[in-house]
């Protein structure tokens, strides 16, 4: 007899896609538009911290519980370490919430189009999406609160459109909802106004963030759910051992400690961003007004894949979607002003 | 908060894994100086200089994310092992490994079985599942991996062995393991953990590589923060079916490696200087720390590993630990009165027997 292991595993991730592995072409460098990524480098004193702890210390397992980090947290976003969780990139704390509050048949609501890998997170849980259509301009569903969903994902500001509804609106969900509210705020830093004050009044708000996005440190994969000590207390039980390495704790500290750098360069991408905005609209296309460090730029009814075909022929990656809510957007992350000046000028060309 | 409310039984109930505390937080706790730490199995003399050198070099993109499908470290993996590509998955740690097949091969309420004394994530990730484990005693120091077999039950899915043993150091030989395998059913996936392989040396080692033959399900896993000395930067992989990887990677995060790491891993892979130093040292430092506990009575298991389990008796790891020397209490895994050193450098070794010694002779007086 052979076994078939598609036949052993689980339905729920039986039926799950295969891996497609990000778009990572080889053949030239591109302008990278598409992945929300930083375009400055981290602070320098990230890379001399680093520097001094690579060396013999690598040998040696990490802090389990990343209490330094977590502390160093607490004092930057007025927290205690209890409220604080650090994760190998919010990508496993969105991982974990699934796995410590959604079980078989357990509904988890989010407004929809938003980061795929809620879909995914849920299917393997075996939860039940509840899956609720944005109105045309982004602004928050209310019925997100009258599902009796156990979680609700909001992403604040959003993804992809980068829209950020008023905290008042966040708030409302907060009150009405029964289950658990979890505000994804990677994009946070590149907005006006953050939802920490809700985690104060709400024990069942979760926020999370990101280091990948404004810390400039995708590639070390840190991120913090803050959220009541009770509940952290849970999700710590679910947490692999040694979750997060040496180097990112390291990383991480070194860049709260060095906040101003990170309010620079969120500064630059936000002067950019409006430029971009502005640009964009020139260019006929109406563009959502944008919170986080990327832009969803619209033609309405018309496909934008040529145009996404024409930029990368012309060494630039930005984000379509081929999905029929979004076929007539592209999604622009916010460079450096000489890689938008180079994106403007293919668009135009593409254009006319 | 009423956790009743969000939070399954099974997790609610889960004692989360107790790490050995960090050198530091010890110090500070006992208020001791310049402690030594050999708890955790990790490389005594240090990481591969190879990959210290390819980390640094990595420095200027951390802006970007890493390579998602960690590309390179996975050809040269599959260079050097001469199988294809899409029989092997990069993990954060051979950890993350561990909780990926559980999460992908095991429902609410089924089964797997491991050894009473086997490294204790297997259970903590098992009932964090909301699986159950079925936990067949030990022979001696060893697995019973006959009574393993017949422990079995219609639902069990996975049977995890680790091979050499955490924390015994003992390993199962090729006969037994073929007998095994002949028994297993094989609907059931057997998970071999092979963290410590690279310090065996023992010709009746089943090196379980060599049994992917395709009729079964098997994966083996292994890490680089053993032999490769670097466990701080959390990297492991698993070689097994395409079919099982490709499952193995629809619940794997996107971006589950960091960029460090990958480049770490592979330098460390090709250094055949550093790997050698390492198995001569923990060969010397083994058979120093055996020499010398028989000479001071202690009894140890047999071990094939880079760590020893050894009897000291009540009361011996504090008393250790004020002496500066931090070793691993065995309690948690069903030893009273025994810790596991691992083996540290000539110095670091030295320096634990000299505080047992001292230790041993204030017990007699
Ligand atoms: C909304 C949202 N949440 C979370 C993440 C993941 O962030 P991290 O890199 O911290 O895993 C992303 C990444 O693109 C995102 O867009
Ligand atoms: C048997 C066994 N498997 C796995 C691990 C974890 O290894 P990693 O650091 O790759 O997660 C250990 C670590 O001590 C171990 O002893």
């Amino acid at each position: 007899m052979t076994v078939r292991p598609l036949d052993l595993v689980r339905a729920a991730i039986r039926r799950m896609q295969g891996y497609v592995p990000g778009e990572q072409p080889q053949d030239k460098r591109y302008i990278k538009l598409n992945s929300n990524e930083n375009p400055y480098p981290p602070s320098p004193r990230v890379t001399a911290a680093l520097r001094r702890a690579i060396g013999d210390d690598l040998r040696l397992y990490p802090d389990p519980l990343a209490d330094r980090l977590r502390d160093q947290a607490a004092a930057v976003y007025g927290l205690t370490r209890e409220q604080i969780l650090v994760g190998n990139g919010s990508d496993e704390l969105l991982t974990m919430l699934m796995r410590t509050f959604v079980g078989a048949g357990d509904r988890v609501a989010y407004p929809v189009p938003t980061y795929s890998l809620y879909d995914a997170l849920v299917a393997m849980q075996e939860g039940e999406a509840v899956r609720i259509p944005f109105p045309a301009d982004f602004s928050l569903p209310p019925q997100l609160a009258d599902t009796d969903a156990k979680l609700i994902f909001l992403c604040h500001p959003h993804a992809p459109s980068g829209t950020l509804p008023p905290l008042s609106t966040v708030e409302t969900i907060a009150q009405r909802t029964r289950g658990i509210l979890v505000i994804d705020e990677a994009y946070i830093d590149f907005a006006h106004e953050t939802a920490l004050p809700l985690l104060h009044k709400y024990p069942h708000v979760i926020l999370l963030r990101s280091f990948s996005k404004s810390f400039s440190l995708a590639g070390l994969r840190i991120g913090l759910a803050f959220a009541h000590p009770s509940l952290i207390q849970e999700l710590l039980k679910v947490k692999d051992s040694y979750n997060v390495n040496r180097l990112s704790l390291i990383a991480a500290s070194a860049a709260l400690e060095d906040y101003a750098w990170m309010r620079r360069n969120v500064d630059k991408i936000r002067a950019t961003r409006g430029r971009l905005t502005q640009a964009l609209r020139e260019l006929g296309y109406f563009v959502y007004d944008s919170q986080a460090n990327f832009v969803l730029a619209r033609k309405q009814g018309i496909n934008q894949q040529p145009i996404y075909r024409g930029l990368k022929e012309r060494g630039i990656l930005v984000r379509y979607f081929s999905s029929p809510e979004l076929y007539d957007c592209l999604r622009i992350t916010v460079g450096t002003d000489e890689q938008i000046d180079q994106l403007l000028a293919s668009l135009k060309q593409l254009i006319s | 908060m009423d956790m009743q409310k969000y939070v399954p039984e099974w997790i609610r109930t889960l004692t989360p894994y107790q790490p050995g505390k960090p050198v530091e937080e010890l110090e500070r706790e006992y208020g001791i100086q310049d402690a030594i730490k050999i708890a955790s199995n990790e490389n005594p003399i240090g990481p591969s200089p190879r990959a210290v050198a390819a980390i640094t070099a990595a420095l200027p993109h951390l802006h970007r994310y890493p390579d998602g499908d960690a590309f390179y470290l996975k050809r040269r993996l599959a260079e050097k092992l001469g199988i294809e590509r899409s029989r092997i998955i990069i993990g954060n740690g051979s950890n993350e490994l561990i909780e990926m097949i559980v999460r992908a091969f095991l429902r609410v309420g089924e089964a797997v079985v491991i050894g009473e004394h086997a490294f204790a994530i297997y259970r903590l990730v098992t009932q964090a599942a909301g699986g159950r484990t079925i936990t067949v005693p030990h022979k001696g120091f060893k697995f019973d991996l006959e009574a393993m077999s017949r422990a079995i039950t219609p639902d069990t899915r996975i049977v995890f062995l680790d091979n050499p043993n955490n924390p015994t150091g003992t390993i199962y030989t090729r006969d037994e393991w073929e007998q095994f395998l002949r028994t297993v059913p094989p609907e059931v996936m057997i998970v071999v953990d092979e963290a410590y392989f690279e310090f065996v040396e023992d010709p009746a080692y089943p090196d379980s590589f060599a049994y992917h033959t395709g009729d079964r399900l098997l994966v083996t896993l292994r890490t680089f923060s053993k032999i490769g000395g670097l466990a701080g930067v959390r990297v492991g992989y698993g070689i097994s079916s395409p079919e099982v990887i490709d499952i193995l990677n629809r619940i794997r995060q996107p971006f589950n490696v960091n960029a460090l790491a990958q480049v770490g891993a592979l330098a460390a892979l090709d250094d055949e200087e550093h790997i050698r130093r390492t198995r001569e040292n923990n060969r010397q430092g083994m058979a120093y720390l055996r020499r010398e506990f028989d000479r001071l009575g202690l009894a140890y298991a047999p071990s094939w590993a880079n760590f020893l389990l050894v009897h000291l008796g009540p009361g011996m790891y504090e008393r250790l630990l004020r002496e500066g020397v931090i070793v691993r209490p065995m309690e948690g895994y069903g030893f009273p009165g025994y810790a596991r050193v691992s083996v540290g450098t000539p110095a670091e070794n030295e320096r634990c027997i000299a505080a047992l010694e001292k230790l041993l002779r204030e017990r007699k007086s």
